[in-house]
C-alpha cells in the first residue's frame, strides 16, 4: 500500500513537472513572439500618477501586477518563465481547491491541470493578459482561504464581499470564485446561498462595470478587451468550464482518464486559439524591431506556404535596406503591391499599423510614419505601447521634434527595461547628433497634399526630395514592377535608376528590362545601354522559347522559372 | 559613552544630510508647468509644478508678502490646498522661490511672481479627450474639471456608447443645464439637456442631408446655430502638419429649441459659398459666421475663409436681409469666432488657409475690438505653434484655448485673463496635481476646452437613457 502511495506520488509530480515543463517550452519556443508582442502592447510607466490610471478601471491589482510583469516579456524566455510560474500557482491553486471538495490527491493533481490548459491555450492569443491568469491565480487562492473557514453567517458575507471585491482587484475572473464557491455550496446543499451569490456576482460585475463606463459586454470580461483581435472574449470562461468539467472529473477513479483528458484539451485547446501563421509574421516584424534582420531572411521562403503580406513586407525591407530589393523581388512571396507597403486603415488592427511605420520611416516618409504609428496606438487594446512610444521617439528625433521626442523618452525612461534606451536616445538627442545628414537629406520639404495609403505621390515625393534615396526609388521601381506598369518602370528606371545606380542594375531590373522591348533592334539597344548579363539574356531566350513550345502552360516553367519577374507577370497568381 | 556615540552619529547623518552643494543662479527654475509671470483667478487650485529636469529634490517657498508656505518633494511640489486659498485669499501677487536639487547640487534660482486677479473664474471646463488627429479613434470621452478643486469628471465615455465618437460639446453662456453635445453613429444624435429635460435628437433632414456640426448658443438660450458641413479629409506629406480636414460644402442653419424647428435660410444656405463655424453676438442680436468661396480656390491652400455677420432677430427667429464681411482676413482663413459675453470683443483663430486650423503651425488668435474695430494679434497668447480652439468665461475676463506648444503633437488647455483694456496676461497650462506625470503620460488631445459656471448635472445613465426625437424642418424665405 505504502509502496503504492510512493508510486503514485511519483508519478503525480512528474505529470506536473513534464506539464510545467511543456508549458515553458512551448511558450519559448512555439509562442516567444507571441509573446514578445504582448509586451510591445504594454507600456507601464512606474509613476504613483500613471498607476492611479488603472483604478479607473476594474481588474486594478491584476492589471498592475500584470502590466508590469509584461515588460519582463521582452527577456529571453522570460514570458515562458512568468507564465510557467503563473500557471503553476494556477494548478496549485486549483488543486488545493478540489482537496476542500475530499478528493484523493492524485485526482485533485491530475484535473487541476485542467484549467492550466484552458489559460495556457488563452495566452496563445496576443491579446489575452498576464492580468487575466493572474485573476485566475487571485481568484482560486481567495477560494481555498475562504474555504477553509469555519462556518457561519460571517463566512457567507464574505464571500458575497469577495465576489465583489475580487472583480474590482482581478476583473474578469472573479468568476472563478464564485464557480468554486457555488460548487461547494450547492455540495453543502445550501442552494439559496450558491443561487445568491451567483446572481450577486453577476449583477455586481455589471454595476460595477457601470460605474467604471464599461457596457455590460466589456465588464464581463474585462481586462480582455472586446471588438479587437480577440473575437469572442467569453471564451475566457474556458477556464471557468474547465473548473467544472475538473469538478466533475475528480469523482472519477481511473486516474489516466485525467491524464487523457488534460492531454486532449492541451492540443485541442492550443490548435483552436494559436495561430502559427500569425505567430510566424510576428515573428518576422520582432526580428526587424530587435534589429535582428538576417533572420527575415532566413525565414523569408517559408511564405511560399504561409503566404503573408506581412513576412513579405518585411522581407522586402530588409532587401531594400541592404540595396538587394531589384535583386531578390521575386525570389519571395509577392501577393502584388500588398507586400511593399502596408495600407493602413480602420481595419488594419494594431500589428498592421505597427509594423506599417517600418518600411515608411526607413525610406523616410515620416508624416506616413506618424500616421501609422498614431494609428497604431489608437488602435492598441489600451491606447499605449512600448514599441509605439518607441518609434514616435524615432521619428520625432528624425524630424527634429525635441519636444515631442523627450514626451515619449519621458514615459520610456520609467519603464523596467526601456530606460536604458531612452537614456541612449536622449544623449543623442542633447548632442543633436540625429538625424544625421544622410537621414536628413531623405525627408520631404516641400509639402504636398497626398491621400492616405496613396503610395505614388508619396513615393515621387521622396525621389524628387532626394534622388539619392536608394531606398525609395527601388520601392518606386518595385511598385511598378508588381503592378506589371512595365512602362512607368522603364520610364522611372531611365529618370532615377539609371544615371545614379545603371551601371550594375540588379537582376529582377533587367529581367523587367528584357521584357519591356517587342522591337528587337530597340531590345539590342538596351541590352547595351542597361548592360544586361548574358546570364539574364540566356534565361530569357529560354523562357520564351519554353514558353512558347508549351502553349503558355505554366507548369513547364515553375521549376526553373517560378522566382523570375518574368514569371512573375505571367502566373503570379499560380505563386 | 553610548549618548556621545548617538550624538556622533547623528551629527554625521545631518552632516551627511546637508552637504549637498549649494548655489545660486539669476534664472528662473526650470519647472513645469511655467507659472512665471501669469496671472491666476483668485479661486484656482494649488498650481503644483515639477521640476522639468531630472531633479533628486524640489523645494518651493511661497510668500504673498505678509504669510508664507513651504513646500518640497522629490520632483515637484504638492500644495495643500487649504493653505493655498488662505494664501490667495488675501494676496495680489505671490512670489514663488524654488531650489532644485540635482546631482547632489542645490541651486536656488531667482524668484518669480504670480499675479493673483480678483476676478473669480468659472467653476471649471468642459473638453473632449481624444486621441491627436486623423480619422479614426478608440477611446475617447467628454469630461469637466473642477478649477478650484484640480479634480477631473466624467461627463460620458464612448465605452459605453458603443465606441461611438462624441463631440461639439457647447453650452448656453457657460450654463450647464443649457448644454449639447453629439453622439455620432448608429443610435447616436445630438443630445439636448434643456433644464432638466434630455432628448437625442435627429437633426439630420432630407433637405440639409447631413446631421448639425459645430454649434452655437443663443445668449438667452432658445436659439443653437449650427453648421451643417460635408467634411473631407487629406494628409500632408511634411510630418508637422499631419492632415487637413475641408469641406465639400457647407451652410449654416439655427435650431428653435422651444418650436423644435430646424431654420433654414437662403441666405446663409448661399450654394456659391460655404458658410460655417457660426456664433452669436453678446446681445444676441447679431450672427457671425465665417464664409469662404470655393470657386475662387481650386486648390485647399488657396481657400480662404473670411468673417461675416448677419442681423439675427430673436423674437422671430429672422435673420437679416444683408450680409455683412467684418473682416476679409488679409490674405488668411478666419475661423472659430467667439465674441466676448460682455460685448467688447471678438476672438477669432487665424491661419493661412482652409477650415481645419489646429495642425497648421502658424494658426494663431486674433482679437477684434467690436467697439473701436481695431484687431490684432493676440501675442501675449500666441506661439510658435498652433493655438486653435478658445472660448470665453461668463465674466469675459479669462479665455481658455487650445495650444500645440507643449510637444507639438497634442493639444493642451490653456488659460489666460483679459482686463479691461483687452491686454492679456501669459497664459498658464490648466493646473493638475500631478502636471509632469499627467500630461507627459497622456496621450489624447484636449479638444474645445468650454468654461462651464457649475458642475454638469447629467450622469451616463441619463444620456443613455434619453428620450429620442427628431427636429421638423423650416425653410424660412
Amino acid at each position: 500500500m505504502k509502496a503504492s502511495t510512493t508510486k503514485w506520488r511519483f508519478w503525480q509530480v512528474a505529470i506536473v513537472v513534464v506539464a510545467m515543463a511543456t508549458c515553458w517550452c512551448w511558450f519559448a519556443f512555439g509562442a516567444p513572439y507571441t509573446l514578445y508582442t504582448k509586451e510591445q502592447l504594454v507600456l507601464f510607466v512606474a509613476d504613483w500618477t500613471a498607476v492611479l490610471d488603472y483604478f479607473a478601471r476594474p481588474a486594478v491589482l491584476s492589471s498592475i501586477v500584470g502590466d508590469y510583469l509584461t515588460q519582463f516579456y521582452l527577456l529571453i524566455c522570460g514570458g515562458a518563465t512568468i507564465l510557467t510560474i503563473v500557471v503553476a500557482l494556477l494548478w496549485w491553486g486549483v488543486r488545493s481547491a478540489l482537496r476542500r471538495f475530499d478528493v484523493p490527491s492524485q485526482n485533485a493533481t491530475v484535473w487541476a491541470l485542467l484549467p492550466v490548459v484552458a489559460e495556457v491555450a488563452l495566452n496563445c492569443h496576443v491579446e489575452y493578459p498576464l492580468a487575466m491568469t493572474l485573476g485566475a491565480v487571485a481568484a482560486t487562492w481567495s477560494f481555498v482561504a475562504w474555504a477553509r473557514m469555519g462556518d457561519g453567517v460571517c463566512k457567507w458575507l464574505l464571500a458575497m464581499i469577495l465576489a465583489v471585491g475580487l472583480y474590482w482587484a482581478v476583473g474578469a475572473h472573479a468568476m472563478m470564485f464564485v464557480v468554486l464557491s457555488v460548487a461547494w455550496l450547492c455540495r453543502q446543499r445550501r442552494w439559496g446561498w450558491a443561487l445568491t451569490l451567483m446572481l450577486l456576482a453577476v449583477v455586481a460585475e455589471m454595476v460595477v462595470g457601470r460605474m467604471l463606463y464599461l457596457p455590460a459586454s466589456q465588464a464581463y470580461c474585462y481586462p480582455l478587451i472586446e471588438n479587437y483581435m480577440f473575437q469572442h472574449c467569453q471564451l475566457f470562461l474556458l477556464t471557468e468550464a474547465a473548473v467544472v468539467v475538473a469538478l466533475i472529473g475528480i469523482g472519477i477513479r481511473r486516474a489516466w482518464i485525467g491524464v487523457l483528458a488534460v492531454v486532449m484539451a492541451s492540443i485541442a485547446g492550443v490548435a483552436a486559439i494559436f495561430d502559427d501563421t500569425m505567430e510566424y509574421w510576428l515573428g518576422m516584424s520582432c526580428e526587424y524591431y530587435f534589429n535582428r534582420k538576417e533572420r527575415i531572411l532566413e525565414r523569408a521562403d517559408e511564405n511560399w506556404e504561409r503566404k503573408s503580406y506581412v513576412a513579405t513586407y518585411y522581407t522586402n525591407l530588409v532587401l531594400a535596406e541592404r540595396g538587394e530589393l531589384g535583386e531578390y523581388l521575386t525570389e519571395n512571396y509577392q501577393p502584388a503591391t500588398y507586400g511593399l507597403l502596408l495600407d493602413v486603415d480602420e481595419s488594419s488592427g494594431y500589428c498592421y499599423a505597427m509594423a506599417a511605420a517600418d518600411a515608411t520611416a526607413a525610406i523616410g516618409d515620416m508624416a506616413e510614419a506618424q500616421r501609422a504609428t498614431l494609428l497604431a496606438m489608437t488602435f492598441s487594446p489600451h491606447q499605449r505601447s512600448s514599441r509605439v512610444a518607441k518609434k514616435m521617439v524615432e521619428i520625432a528625433m528624425t524630424v527634429g521634434d525635441k519636444e515631442l521626442a523627450e514626451k515619449f523618452l519621458w514615459q520610456l525612461e520609467r519603464t523596467a527595461l526601456h530606460r536604458e534606451w531612452a537614456a541612449k536616445r536622449r544623449a543623442e538627442l542633447v548632442s543633436g547628433a540625429v538625424p544625421s545628414d544622410e537621414v536628413r537629406a531623405n525627408l520631404v520639404e516641400n509639402d504636398g497634399f497626398v491621400g492616405a495609403n496613396n503610395w505614388y505621390p508619396a513615393l515621387y515625393a521622396l525621389v524628387e526630395a532626394n534622388g539619392a534615396n536608394r531606398m525609395a526609388v527601388d520601392y518606386l521601381l518595385s511598385m511598378h514592377l508588381l503592378r506589371k506598369d512595365r512602362e512607368r518602370f522603364l520610364d522611372d528606371y531611365e529618370r532615377y535608376f539609371y544615371p545614379r545606380w545603371g551601371a550594375q542594375p540588379p537582376k529582377v531590373y533587367q529581367q523587367a528590362l528584357m521584357m519591356s522591348f517587342d522591337d528587337e533592334s530597340e531590345l539590342m539597344a538596351a541590352i547595351e545601354r542597361y548592360g544586361i548579363s548574358a546570364e539574364v539574356q540566356r534565361d530569357c531566350i529560354d523562357y520564351s522559347r519554353i514558353y512558347v513550345s508549351e502553349g503558355g502552360r505554366g507548369e513547364a516553367l515553375q521549376e526553373r522559372f517560378s522566382r523570375t519577374y518574368w514569371f512573375y507577370c505571367n502566373y503570379a497568381q499560380m505563386n | 559613552m553610548r549618548k556621545l556615540f548617538i550624538i556622533a552619529a547623528l551629527s554625521f547623518v545631518v552632516a551627511a544630510c546637508s552637504t549637498a552643494e549649494k548655489r545660486t543662479s539669476d534664472q528662473l527654475p526650470p519647472i513645469f508647468p511655467d507659472y512665471a509671470g501669469v496671472t491666476v483667478p483668485i479661486n484656482i487650485a494649488p498650481l503644483n509644478f515639477d521640476a522639468a529636469v531630472a531633479a533628486e529634490r524640489v523645494e518651493a517657498t511661497i510668500s504673498n508678502g505678509s504669510q508664507q508656505i513651504k513646500v518640497k518633494g522629490r520632483t515637484g511640489v504638492d500644495i495643500p490646498l487649504r493653505k493655498w486659498r488662505a494664501l490667495l485669499a488675501d494676496a495680489e501677487r505671490l512670489t514663488v522661490a524654488v531650489a532644485v536639487t540635482a546631482e547632489g547640487v542645490q541651486t536656488e534660482y531667482a524668484p518669480f511672481e504670480i499675479m493673483v486677479s480678483r476676478d473669480s473664474i468659472d467653476y471649471g471646463v468642459c473638453y473632449r479627450r481624444v486621441d491627436p488627429g486623423y480619422e479614426y479613434y478608440a477611446r475617447m470621452g467628454l469630461y469637466y474639471y473642477d478649477l478650484a478643486e484640480n479634480e477631473e469628471h466624467i461627463l460620458i465615455e464612448n465605452t459605453l456608447l458603443g465606441s461611438s465618437c462624441v463631440n461639439c460639446h457647447s453650452f448656453a453662456k457657460t450654463n450647464p443645464s443649457k448644454m449639447m453635445f453629439h453622439i455620432r453613429g448608429k443610435g447616436g444624435g445630438t443630445l439636448m439637456h434643456l433644464n432638466g429635460q434630455n432628448t437625442l435628437l435627429n437633426t439630420k433632414t432630407d433637405a440639409t442631408q447631413v446631421s448639425c456640426v459645430y454649434p452655437s448658443w443663443h445668449p438667452e438660450g432658445r436659439y443653437i446655430a449650427y453648421s451643417i458641413n460635408d467634411i473631407k479629409q487629406t494628409f500632408h506629406n511634411e510630418p508637422s502638419m499631419l492632415l487637413d480636414v475641408y469641406d465639400h460644402w457647407s451652410d449654416v442653419v439655427i435650431y428653435d429649441t422651444e418650436t423644435g424647428e430646424l431654420n433654414t435660410y437662403p441666405i446663409l444656405s448661399d450654394t456659391a459659398r460655404f458658410e460655417t463655424f457660426p456664433s452669436f453676438s453678446a446681445d444676441g442680436r447679431t450672427l457671425y459666421f465665417c464664409s469662404a468661396d470655393p470657386q475662387a480656390a481650386e486648390l485647399l491652400p488657396e481657400v480662404r475663409y473670411e468673417l461675416c455677420s448677419v442681423g439675427f432677430d430673436p423674437a422671430t427667429g429672422e435673420v437679416g436681409n444683408e450680409i455683412t464681411t467684418v473682416w476679409d482676413g488679409d490674405g488668411a482663413s478666419l475661423l472659430f469666432p467667439r465674441a466676448s459675453y460682455d460685448g467688447r470683443y471678438l476672438m477669432v483663430t487665424r491661419s493661412a488657409y482652409g477650415t481645419f486650423p489646429i495642425w497648421h503651425k502658424d494658426a494663431d488668435l486674433w482679437l477684434i475690438d467690436l467697439v473701436t474695430g481695431e484687431r490684432r494679434s493676440i501675442d501675449e497668447l500666441n506661439s510658435d505653434n498652433t493655438e486653435s480652439y478658445h472660448s470665453w468665461s461668463s465674466s469675459s475676463r479669462w479665455v481658455v484655448f487650445s495650444s500645440r506648444r507643449i510637444d507639438g503633437l497634442h493639444t493642451r488647455p490653456f488659460i489666460a485673463h483679459v482686463d479691461d483694456e483687452g491686454r492679456f496676461s501669459k497664459p498658464f497650462l490648466m493646473p493638475h496635481n500631478d502636471p509632469r506625470t499627467w500630461y507627459d503620460g497622456l496621450m489624447q488631445s484636449y479638444n474645445i476646452p468650454e468654461f462651464i459656471s457649475a458642475p454638469i448635472e447629467i450622469s451616463p445613465k441619463d444620456i443613455l437613457q434619453a428620450e429620442a426625437g427628431a427636429v421638423e424642418l423650416r425653410e424660412r424665405k
